[in-house]
């Protein structure tokens, strides 16, 4: 089917007039991408793109600086422009953008959490992610395409159940499949009883689903760049000014730069950045590992999360099946990981998807997840004035994105969280308000 | 046998003698023992394999091996072994195989989608970013659907593999990775001058072992390397050939997977542990960059002199040469040598070294700017640069050919000394990365370390020729990258090479980039005016080439995908007619229908008869810690929330544990043996945990405690038997033994010898009935379980499994850890402050002085009952007090357990509520799938509140 419409409009593309009418179009739209500036650029050679963001270098004086520029530090920005309608932001990166999490996660979205306040926040960020394409002017390539969280034992179904109808009367959608449905939805899935792990169950989220985390990043930090964000890229922070408990201003490998509000969202590196503020944060880093396979036609259509034989998986546009293995026991900065973990989530996966022995491992690599006691993230502010952080996502971080640049840029311009951010913060470790996803989060990605 | 027009009549290390027979696209074509599927197609006169990713253009085969970026196609289609994105270079041919185009419909040679060679146009690098967003409806309904279908190459057929993999370990003095020149020089020498016998240099501390252990190992089979050389190296030392070494980890740690074509076992994968490593894993010949560059004919220059020497096949009959090196003479000499008419070689360089040595037409300073042909290179234009370096004449030439061999420089395999955490700089005289610094114990020789057996350099450092925008000048030809790509890319802000990867997807490929990065960053480097080592290289992860799935799972699949833990009555519960269910690795009994019995029926008559008879259950899945030394009591008062140290010898305890959170993780009973002896059960499902957790602060807090823990839960078998006629069975079991409530106490333990057999007896209850636990030596525990039935059978003894026992404690009101637990629960949110001791310190206690653990209303334990007693409510079920209220509902908390009590003739259930048994009496109610059921909060003990029936005489 899609050939034929794609043969029949093979000639509107072909004819010289449809050129003219594209660059009437193209300068109707203004600086906006789309297909029209695609194509009058083809025709110009391509000789006029322009930077997606530019490359800032710093000033003096920041009313915001935000340390980090993965796509909460970008979205962060981005959203303290737009919605705040602050100016004089800025971005500042060590390496390339989104380089730690942003693009190394399997690009997973839901919203299912059990508690209140995740779903609530994480809910709120998958809303976001549902216009973000259009919000930013560029595609993120959200694609919902439903993600599967199986049960395999009478505890996961109890736990399961217990988070639909929580996340029902959340107003989060969220569907139990029996076996059958299971086959149903996801034919390709072992669903025979007399597997390893059988497969009793499943709850569904139809909204859930993948987007191209890259682009992400890359949408937002366009987005904040043409509303006047600096974003200063090879930029490594390394002290943060205080006086009188007051943030001031950070140390940069490009020189001082002074801000009256600082937000740090770097993720792995969080304990590392407060403790040049003084603070110290509940907060261990282990390396994780992804990995994808050779490209092939569409297989999976879904994104399939198993919390008992920890499998996670979906297929990429380009047809990679995308998987995410194990977090290493062990604490470490390393982004590197340990080839066993792969190898044990293989073996796991082969349990539910038998036919994919004859896939291929193309490329691995790790990140780092910043996880917290509870396995919730501290969104919020710190014991120094003006310095507000932004950390702990673990395996949360991507879909998050939105959602946690939209509050932390509230907290960071109010000096004060949103309503969605208030439980998230540092002092529920000494109150005890602990939001523990560890007892319902199947798995946790 | 049809002839193989391109194979000569003598030459290759292919065995002649036996004639292969295969398909390709379903014609039948005939090849050699020994051809790869490239030579054997290649010997037939087919270049043609495959239509790339996205703008479905022709592509044929390129190269010789793992590099190989333009022949994939698909094996076995349809079968168990169908295998797709095989490259053709790796895949030895044997008779039947059956190998396919990928990408191309309905035939590689004319295939309907290379109309998207029409859209190349407007498909470049982030093109997708800018587009596809209005309407919004139509990502979903049509673009994505659309983008989605074109994308992959192979299919992954649905029918299961049925190869066999495995896995090996072993350990090496001296791992040797290559066996081309320079590894097998750097065998042979080091056997020379070492001899296996002279362990010294490794620093060997055992001396019994005086062997030095070395391995040899190449990605090539056997019969591609110098078999004379390393047949004879392997009388002394192992050698693995056709195995690829793909990962390289910390401390000296490899991971190679081996071909074995066995016909048992399909792959191997090898986890070496090495003490040195020499990496010898050669270079790889890069292409140029030009217009149409990835046309069928065009190959790497060594790649054709590898089909001439190790296959005895023509590439094509007549040639042209392009080079910017040395190392293209030799081939075009072998060329010409085998037959091929070699009518010019390209040389960018002002002059050639070897003008005036041959009488092949040598152009220098001259570039190909373009090659001609649809499905295949017809013919090359060439022209002089001028002396800028950039610029040509107007003056071209066309020259006609079928087959074109390239070289625009090598590029050392440091793939595996990059994994290893070495580091890399450009080498400006060579025109490629070479290693600088390692982190681990290795060492880069020959070729990968940039020490060529060719002079390199007089290289010219010009591998793209600019001819036009370059759209059709491909850098990565699996993922269709032109020069035109990178250059957007570069004018778009993506400066590092991270970046470039990531929009252009260059270097992502099938291939990993193998003959793509270089070209990549050099042209990224020109675009943004820097010098190539600032721009530097992207990370280099595992796998080298690509892995099975199914080779890395291994064996451990299926029921060794994880141990299935049975206990040693497990079999008379399958004679019973016990249905199980998971609990972690275990198997427990869940119950025992009768025939025509519903689950439910079972369930209330397995109840009744504990309530009024007597039943047994297996309970040996319980984990067992036998706990001893002079500071044991101690210990435990640390670990759980209540006192064990005062406990008296022959006392059992029912205790709490928490983190250091305050919260719940575990339970169970804990006897005390003798003194300073305490033997511990914990729940089934966290047993392990229990064991790593005091582990954990014995060896990390309290390193001088002397406590020693030992796992015993294999080792006993545990029966617990209940209700009211049980003193008669345990009498009857024990006949020397008094069970009177004065010689046998509640929450006290016996140990009592019965024919030889040292069984431990507690008293203690989880139905609130008269209860005995007999643990028993496993050996042992079917044999006692039976002599328990059958002393039973007068009262009509029933085993009962998982579901009932859980209705019994519920009725009681007791808690499962895990199911009345999460997490987030502490001892007094269950209103179990008489297990939390004031008077000692213990794990979680100051947790509990916390803001919101002290916090007034928490969610606390309650007990449930619908209004209709039928109603069931379903676990998870979430409590509301406004039915009808707007969404987001505010939820009261959850029910955590709930059956139907056959004692009690109506529904129970267990559940957390904000403010716990403040709210007894009041009315909430459970929406549930569209109904809304109302229910009433009562205690959570439902039956026997007082407690008595335990203590029955």
């Amino acid at each position: 089917m899609y050939s034929l419409i794609y043969l029949s409009i093979t000639p509107y593309f072909l004819h010289m007039d449809f050129y003219k009418k594209i660059t009437y179009y193209e300068k109707k739209m203004g600086k906006k991408l789309s297909i029209f500036g695609n194509i009058k650029a083809s025709h110009e050679n391509h000789e006029n793109w322009e930077p997606l963001w530019k490359n800032a270098t710093p000033k003096k004086t920041y009313d915001f600086i935000i340390i980090g520029g993965g796509g909460h530090g970008l979205a962060t920005a981005y959203y303290l422009s737009r919605i705040h309608k602050s100016s004089n932001i800025a971005v500042i990166e060590k390496g390339w953008l989104g380089g730690g999490g942003t693009g190394r996660n399997t690009s997973i979205i839901r919203s299912n959490y059990l508690w209140d306040e995740s779903a609530h926040l994480y809910d709120f960020s998958l809303k976001l992610y549902e216009t973000l394409s259009q919000d930013l002017n560029f595609n993120t390539m959200v694609s919902q395409r439903g993600v599967l969280n199986l049960a395999h034992n009478l505890s996961d179904v109890r736990g399961a159940k217990r988070r639909l109808y929580a996340n029902q009367l959340n107003g989060i959608d969220s569907e139990w499949l029996d076996t059958e449905g299971v086959k149903k939805y996801c034919p390709i899935i072992n669903t025979s009883p007399d597997a390893r792990y059988p497969v009793l169950g499943s709850t569904l989220q139809r909204r859930g689903g993948v987007a191209r985390h890259d682009a992400v990043a890359w949408g937002y930090a366009r987005a904040a760049s043409d509303a006047g964000v600096d974003i200063i890229q090879h930029c490594e922070v390394t002290d943060i000014h205080v006086s009188n408990n007051k943030v001031v201003g950070v140390e940069t490998t490009q020189g001082r730069i002074n801000a009256k509000r600082v937000g740090i969202a770097v993720a792995g590196y969080a304990s590392n950045v407060a403790k040049m503020a003084g603070f110290e944060l509940p907060i261990a880093t282990h390396p994780l590992q992804a990995y994808v396979s050779e490209p092939v036609k569409p297989i999976l259509d879904c994104v399939v999360m198993s919390g008992a034989v920890h499998v996670y998986l979906s297929q990429t546009d380009k047809g990679e099946l995308v998987m995410g293995a194990g977090v290493d026991k062990y604490i470490g900065y390393g982004q590197r990981g340990s080839f066993n973990v792969i190898e044990e989530q293989l073996s796991a996966c082969m349990q539910l998807f038998p036919l994919f022995s004859r896939m291929r491992v193309m490329r691995t690599w790790a990140g780092m997840v910043d996880t917290c006691p509870d396995a919730s993230p501290i969104v919020g502010k710190t014991p120094v004035d003006g310095l507000y952080i932004n950390c702990g996502w673990g395996t949360g971080g991507f879909k998050s994105t939105p959602g946690s640049g939209w509050v932390f840029a509230h907290t960071m311009f109010n000096d004060a969280p949103h309503d969605l951010n208030k439980a998230f913060s540092l002092e529920r470790f000494y109150s005890g308000a602990l939001i523990d996803e560890h007892g319902a989060a199947a798995v946790a990605h | 046998m049809i002839k193989q027009k391109f194979r000569q009549t003598a030459g290759g290390v292919i065995n002649r003698e036996k004639s292969i027979s295969f398909t390709f696209n379903n014609k039948r074509l005939y090849g050699y023992d020994g051809d790869t599927l490239a030579s054997a197609l290649l010997a037939n006169g087919i270049h043609l394999v495959s239509r790339s990713f996205k703008t479905h253009r022709a592509r044929g085969i390129m190269s010789a091996g793992t590099e190989e970026a333009g022949a994939i196609v698909q094996i076995s289609k349809n079968t168990p072994k169908s295998q797709p994105n095989m490259r053709a270079t790796e895949v030895l041919i044997y008779d039947g195989l059956a190998a396919q185009s990928v990408n191309a419909w309905p035939s590689v040679k004319f295939d309907i989608a290379s109309i998207n060679k029409l859209f190349s146009k407007y498909l470049f690098a982030g093109f997708y970013y800018k587009t596809f967003m209005w309407p919004k409806s139509f990502w979903k309904l049509l673009y994505e659907p659309m983008i989605r279908q074109m994308g992959g190459l192979g299919k992954c057929d649905i029918i299961n593999d049925d190869r066999e993999y495995e896995r090996n370990n072993d350990f090496f003095d001296l791992v040797i990775i290559g066996a081309g020149k320079a590894g097998l020089e750097y065998a042979e020498q080091f056997l020379r001058t070492h001899k296996t016998k002279d362990h010294s240099i490794f620093d060997k501390q055992s001396t019994n072992d005086t062997t030095l252990k070395i391995l040899l190992v190449d990605e090539n089979p056997l019969l591609y390397l110098n078999k004379e050389r390393i047949q004879k190296l392997g009388k002394e030392i192992n050698v693995l050939t056709h195995t690829t070494v793909f990962g390289y980890y910390d401390n000296n740690y490899l991971c190679a997977v081996e071909h074995v074509n066995s016909s048992k076992i399909d792959q191997r994968i090898w986890h070496i542990t090495a003490k040195q490593v020499v990496l010898a894993t050669g270079a790889i010949e890069r292409p140029f960059v030009f217009k149409n560059n990835d046309l069928p004919g065009i190959m790497l220059a060594n790649s054709v002199q590898t089909y001439i020497s190790r296959f005895g096949v023509r590439c094509g009959k007549d040639a042209v040469v392009f080079t910017n090196n040395d190392s293209a003479y030799q081939v075009a000499f072998d060329m010409k040598a085998a037959g091929i008419n070699v009518k010019a070689i390209i040389d960018i360089r002002k002059t050639s070294p070897f003008e005036g040595r041959t009488d092949i037409p040598i152009f220098t300073q001259s570039v190909i700017l373009e090659a001609q042909g649809k499905n295949h290179i017809k013919s090359v234009t060439v022209s002089q640069i001028k002396s800028d370096e950039q610029s040509v004449y107007r003056v071209k030439q066309i020259i006609s050919c079928d087959l074109l061999a390239v070289s625009s420089g090598w590029t050392p395999s440091v793939h595996l000394h990059s994994q290893a955490g070495g580091k890399l700089s450009f080498d400006d005289d060579k025109a490629c990365f070479v290693p600088t610094t390692t982190e681990q114990n290795n060492v880069s020789i020959g070729a990968c370390n940039g020490d060529f057996s060719f002079d390199i350099s007089s290289i010219s450092k010009k591998w793209e020729i600019e001819n036009g925008i370059g759209k059709s000048s491909y850098v990565d030809f699996l993922e269709d990258v032109s020069a035109l790509d990178i250059r957007i890319a570069a004018k778009e802000g993506m400066s590092s090479v991270e970046l470039l990867k990531r929009y252009t997807t260059v270097g992502m490929g099938v291939d990993q980039g193998k003959t793509s990065n270089v070209n990549a960053i050099g042209i990224l480097a020109n675009a943004l005016d820097k010098p190539i080592d600032l721009v530097g290289t992207t990370r280099f992860r595992a796998p080298y080439t690509c892995v099975n799935f199914g080779a890395l799972a291994g064996k451990e699949l299926g029921d060794l995908l994880d141990p299935v833990r049975t206990t040693p009555i497990h079999d008379w519960h399958v004679d019973h007619g016990a249905v199980f269910e998971d609990v972690g690795q275990w198997k427990r009994p869940w119950y025992f229908p009768r025939t025509h019995e519903s689950m439910q029926e079972t369930l209330n008559r397995e109840c009744l008869a504990v309530r009024t008879s007597v039943g047994m259950m297996d309970a040996s899945t319980l984990g067992k810690i036998d706990i001893q030394g002079k500071d044991s009591g101690k210990f435990l008062d640390l670990i759980y929330t209540n006192m064990f140290s005062s406990l008296k010898v022959g006392s059992v305890k029912y205790g709490l544990m928490c983190h250091e959170d305050g919260m719940i993780f575990d339970d169970g009973v804990t006897a005390k043996i003798a003194e300073n002896h305490y033997y511990m059960t914990t729940t089934t499902g966290g047993a392990a945990n229990v064991l790593d957790w005091m582990e954990y602060w014995l060896q990390t807090e309290y390193p001088d405690w002397e406590v020693y823990l030992t796992s015993i839960t294999e080792q006993y078998c545990a029966i617990a038997v209940s209700g009211p006629h049980v003193k008669k069975v345990m009498k009857h079991v024990f006949p020397e033994e008094s069970f009177s409530n004065e010689s046998f106490t509640f929450m006290t333990s016996k140990d009592i010898l019965l024919n030889g057999i040292n069984i431990r007896v507690l008293r203690i209850s989880f139905t609130g009935e008269l209860a005995f636990e007999l643990h028993v030596p496993s050996y042992h525990g079917k044999e006692i379980w039976e002599q328990v039935y059958q002393a039973g059978k007068p009262y009509a003894i029933t085993p009962y499994g998982t579901e009932t026992m859980h209705i019994l404690r519920a009725e009681k009101g007791f808690i499962i850890a895990g199911q009345e637990t999460d997490g987030s629960v502490t001892p007094l949110d269950l209103d179990m402050n008489w297990i939390v001791s004031k008077k000692k310190d213990f794990l979680g206690k100051r947790s509990f002085l916390r803001k919101d653990t002290s916090r007034k209303n928490r969610k606390k334990l309650v007990g449930i009952i619908t209004k209709d007693p039928k109603v069931v409510l379903p676990e998870g079920a979430q409590l509301v007090k406004d039915p009808h209220g707007s969404i987001p509902v505010n939820m009261e908390g959850h029910v955590t357990s709930s059956y139907y009590s056959a004692t009690l003739k109506r529904s129970i259930a267990l559940a957390l509520i904000n403010g716990g048994l403040e709210n007894k009496g009041k009315t909430l109610y459970a929406p549930i799938e569209g109904s809304i059921i109302p229910v009433e909060v009562t205690s959570p003990v439902f039956y026997d509140p007082k407690g008595d029936r335990q203590h029955a005489e």
